[in-house]
């Protein structure tokens, strides 16, 4: 029975389609909720997990900045997702103003969403279609990292 | 047989057609070698975790477990560490099983984990993933102005590996509630622990209120007291944690201060563990010499500014004290300062500088500086120059503590780093001047699997990840390390 079952996860795994997202809730820094249904873009959705102590994750994020204001009116909405713990919160809000972020911020204080999209390291950036499937995964950042990213999505919205 | 195999054919299809979703992800280290600071021979160790999850419209089911092989049969284990299942609806939030939660910024519960962290332990010297979860029910209802939390589980011990009893690891069994409501930008908080172990009985109360003062500022204050149980010793006065938070952002500029005032609050082994109001840096020098929270007895503030001078380039500066009182005063004291800037458009300059008291270790006048020099190469290659210096005086002794790391990369799937530190602190060496060198590779397969191998010596210590201090174990020998997602 043991065998039955872990060949069914196994082969099931293969057989997976796209990793999908469920329509979670969470806050942003001014305390308000908000759904993925609620912020997901027309086309695509770009979800961007970070926090304040990885530095990679804050030199992306004047790139995502910019990624967002070249794609927003084509359908492609960033969501940044910060994985800050208790300790280093309160940094939050004041980074994100002090960057100059304006894409929407929501707070994953206990990873619930980082480990539901099986998130292991910091950043992480996903692209999402309108069927709610992660059609892109990419981890960590580099300079030259956002033209890859680019082309990702203008391929994604051309499909 | 044929009956088992058409059983297994008939669930796959369901599975296919009815959309639902396996997934998982797997963790493999492979060591040879040894603690340098034993003495003991080089053996190998395999270390593996497999977590499998299913997934059906909002319902999600985790099943996992994790292992750890040496030649040393008492630190051996084979153990089934995750079983949970999760289902949200409009609102509606249910956990059974193993689950993870925080209330009111970890200062009454506090459950993590640390992605891709290994604990191994001097003591036990068995290896177990880094978490520390509540195994139990939850369930959360958030509307409009509403948020209401409940659980009850035992959390996990995480200092006792899984080759210890149940009921050693999961000793403290806890039951608590939380309620949020908001009133226009401002919300009022009310939540209660109950906490049962063999020792005692106790039950623990906090009330906070958080919300927006104007378009910049914000702020978010707590009171936690313990309001009753059998710990003979405590009224509410004793044992409490009161902590602040006040963010400002005005253009480029940002702030936050902070304030903590916590005593006798530990609560069971450790469940919760308040903000810290430490700096948790990433530098090596910096990382390794934190000072680490002491709930029992700790004063403090933390006050830290960025001002963003131009797309690439941002100024961090903190300031940290902590007062420790046990009869004795020790008082920490921590200033730091952090450019981060680009030179061009192919390369990135960070500069640092430190200076701290932390009389409790005996470190006086700890001055810690350093640089990062990263300079893209074309346009899939770069490399990363770090170099760190600290000094300071114990106990009439001058300790002094280098490091220096060149990485080559291609975009940021293919590192290679040399890793080198020297140091003459008798706590860590019994040589006047001793080397740590190791070189390490690691590579993105693809978006699913990545590889790392680490070869030569690690230097220990104290480290903090995610706002979680631990201590890492000196490693000398070969290491393997291997990530996948499917």
């Amino acid at each position: 029975m043991k065998l039955i079952m872990i060949s069914i996860f196994v082969l099931g795994a293969m057989m997976a389609p796209a990793q999908t997202i469920r329509d979670f809730s969470l806050t942003d820094t001014q305390n308000e909720t908000y759904t993925f249904s609620q912020l997901k873009g027309e086309h695509l959705t770009i979800i961007d997990f970070w926090a304040s102590w990885c530095k990679p994750c804050l030199k992306a994020m004047p790139v995502m900045e910019e990624m967002y204001l070249k794609n927003k009116n084509s359908g492609v909405n960033i969501i940044g997702i910060n994985c800050d713990g208790p300790r280093s919160v309160s940094k939050v809000a004041p980074l994100v103003n002090a960057l100059g972020i304006s894409y929407s911020i929501l707070l994953d204080v206990n990873n619930d969403l980082m480990k539901d999209l099986e998130v292991t390291s910091l950043p992480t950036l996903l692209i999402i279609d309108n069927e709610k499937k992660v059609v892109y995964r990419h981890e960590g950042f580099a300079k030259g990292d956002e033209f890859k990213i680019q082309e990702e999505i203008e391929i994604l919205l051309t499909k | 047989m044929n009956m088992r195999l058409s059983l297994l054919a008939v669930l796959l299809l369901l599975v296919h057609y009815s959309k639902a979703q396996f997934s998982g992800t797997n963790l493999t280290e492979y060591q040879y070698g040894a603690l340098p600071t034993q003495t003991e021979d080089n053996f190998q160790s395999v270390y593996n975790k497999l977590m499998l999850n299913y997934t059906y419209k909002n319902l999600k089911v985790t099943a996992g477990g994790q292992m750890y092989y040496s030649p040393y049969e008492d630190r051996n284990y084979f153990h089934p560490s995750w079983l949970g299942l999760n289902y949200i609806q409009k609102g509606w939030d249910l956990k059974l099983g193993n689950f993870y939660e925080t209330l009111d910024r970890g200062i009454l519960l506090r459950s993590y984990e640390i992605p891709g962290a290994l604990l191994e332990d001097q003591g036990f010297r068995s290896k177990n993933y880094f978490y520390r979860d509540v195994e139990g029910a939850a369930i959360r209802y958030s509307k409009k102005n509403v948020t209401v939390k409940a659980l009850w589980g035992y959390s996990l011990n995480n200092l006792y590996p899984p080759t210890q009893a149940r009921d050693l690891r999961r000793s403290d069994e806890i039951v608590a509630f939380s309620f949020q409501y908001k009133i226009a930008k401002q919300a009022v908080g009310l939540s209660g622990l109950q906490l049962y172990n063999s020792v005692s009985e106790a039950s623990y109360a906090l009330g906070s209120l958080t919300g927006k003062l104007t378009n910049g500022l914000s702020y978010y204050s707590a009171y936690a007291a313990y309001v009753g149980g059998d710990i003979q010793e405590y009224s509410s006065n004793d044992s409490r944690a009161i902590y602040g938070s006040l963010n400002y952002s005005l253009g480029n500029f940002g702030m936050s201060l902070e304030y903590k005032d916590y005593k006798n609050f530990v609560i069971g082994s450790g469940i919760n563990e308040p903000p810290a109001l430490i700096k948790e840096h990433s530098y090596k020098v910096l990382n390794r010499s934190t000072h680490v929270l002491l709930p029992d007895n700790e004063k403090g503030f933390q006050a830290e500014a960025f001002y963003q001078l131009g797309l690439w380039t941002v100024l961090t500066f903190n300031y940290t004290m902590a007062d420790n009182d046990f009869g004795k005063k020790f008082s920490y004291r921590e200033y730091f300062l952090e450019l981060s800037t680009s030179i061009g458009q192919k390369t990135d300059l960070k500069l640092f500088s430190d200076f701290a008291q932390d009389p409790l270790k005996g470190d006086e006048n700890r001055i810690s500086t350093g640089f990062q020099l990263d300079q893209s190469i074309a346009k899939k290659y770069g490399t990363k120059l770090e170099g760190e210096y600290q000094t300071f005086q114990r106990f009439g002794e001058r300790v002094n503590n280098v490091v220096a790391i060149l990485t080559i990369r291609r975009l940021s799937k293919t590192y290679l780093s040399l890793i080198s530190e020297f140091s003459n602190d008798v706590f860590v060496t019994s040589q006047s001047n001793k080397a740590w060198l190791g070189a390490s590779i690691s590579h993105k397969i693809n978006s699913n699997n990545s590889v790392q191998i680490f070869a030569g010596e690690r230097r220990g210590g104290p480290a903090c990840s995610a706002g979680i201090c631990y201590e890492v174990l000196d490693f000398k020998g070969v290491e393997l390390r291997y990530q996948a997602r499917f």
